[in-house]
């Protein structure tokens, strides 16, 4: 698969690490990037992809965030045949091992803790990219 | 018991290990999202809660003991500089992406303290930051304690941080 055909959602609250994940991943040569400001938008943006045959290859999202959290969109993810075993990373402020351990525990593919280092997200990527069948777009 | 033993036994702003724990979280969040420098003045007890600020990010601070606030304060100057350095982007007002910046950067100093001072016993819980914009004043509840921290980045440009729980 190209590059340019992964589909990508990043979701966060606040634009600026919508922004600063997005940075990351067009200096990584991924140009389709969906932008959601909370996990309910997300869910209804996930939902209409897969009705459209077109669901998302990759899920990266903010923990805290009002109407939906991240954690509960995951386990959402995870219940729905089209994003069971897509990628989720979790992008968050939220450091303590007893949240890294539910989100693992619900079906998350890797925990970012905010603030992170530029290189921390593409090392990370990579090694998704590595792990799950997208190597060729790594 | 004086009331000052009994605000030590229950106030955690009394608790140095508190205090530190917020400017490390400040200084890793400005060192590690931009290369700005940072220096951290000497902090301060405040009776009053005087803010004056262009722009803020305010958390709710709770616990099963504690309520109270972490306030993060910027002058325009300030958290332009942040804004930018953090993006790659030139802003000149406090525009919708600063007021985000200001919110973001709430998030990431409280979530860092929080999982330090829940490490050494607190059990704060996670809360989503408000950002306020133009002029305003905190009101200071008569049980608080409120501890401002003044930050100087690039030798230059100060923001404040005031952290007031009851």
């Amino acid at each position: 698969m190209l590059k340019s055909d992964l589909r990508f959602i990043v979701i966060d609250d606040f634009s600026t690490m919508r922004k600063i994940v997005k940075k990351n991943l067009l200096e990584m040569g991924f140009v389709n990037v969906q932008e959601a400001e909370d996990g309910q938008i997300a869910w209804d943006y996930l939902q209409k992809a897969k009705v459209e045959g077109k669901p998302f290859h990759f899920i990266v999202s903010d923990w805290n965030m009002p109407n939906m959290q991240g954690i509960e969109l995951l386990k959402l993810c995870r219940g729905d045949d089209a994003y069971a075993k897509t990628p989720f990373v979790m992008v968050t402020a939220e450091g303590e091992q007893k949240q890294i351990i539910e989100a693992l525990k619900s079906g998350c593919t890797d925990y970012i803790v905010k603030p992170y280092a530029p290189n921390v997200i593409k090392e990370k990527m990579t090694k998704i990219f590595n792990k799950f069948d997208l190597q060729n777009a790594a | 018991m004086s009331d000052v033993t009994k605000l030590a036994h229950k106030n955690p702003l009394l608790n140095s290990e508190v205090i530190q724990a917020f400017v490390e979280s400040v200084k890793n969040t400005i060192c590690t999202m931009t290369t700005l420098s940072i220096t951290a003045e000497k902090p301060y007890v405040d009776s009053l809660l005087q803010v004056q600020t262009e722009i803020a990010g305010v958390v709710g601070i709770t616990s099963d003991e504690n309520r109270g606030s972490l306030i993060l304060s910027f002058s325009k100057a300030a958290i332009l500089e942040i804004h930018n350095q953090m993006l790659g982007e030139t802003e000149t007002t406090l525009s919708q992406s600063v007021a985000d910046v200001v919110g973001e950067i709430s998030n990431m100093i409280y979530g860092t303290s929080k999982s330090k001072l829940n490490k050494i016993g607190y059990n704060f819980q996670m809360s989503i930051p408000t950002i306020v914009r133009g002029s305003f004043e905190f009101i200071h509840k008569s049980k608080s304690l409120t501890i401002m921290m003044p930050f100087t980045i690039n030798g230059q440009h100060k923001f404040m941080v005031a952290v007031s729980v009851e």
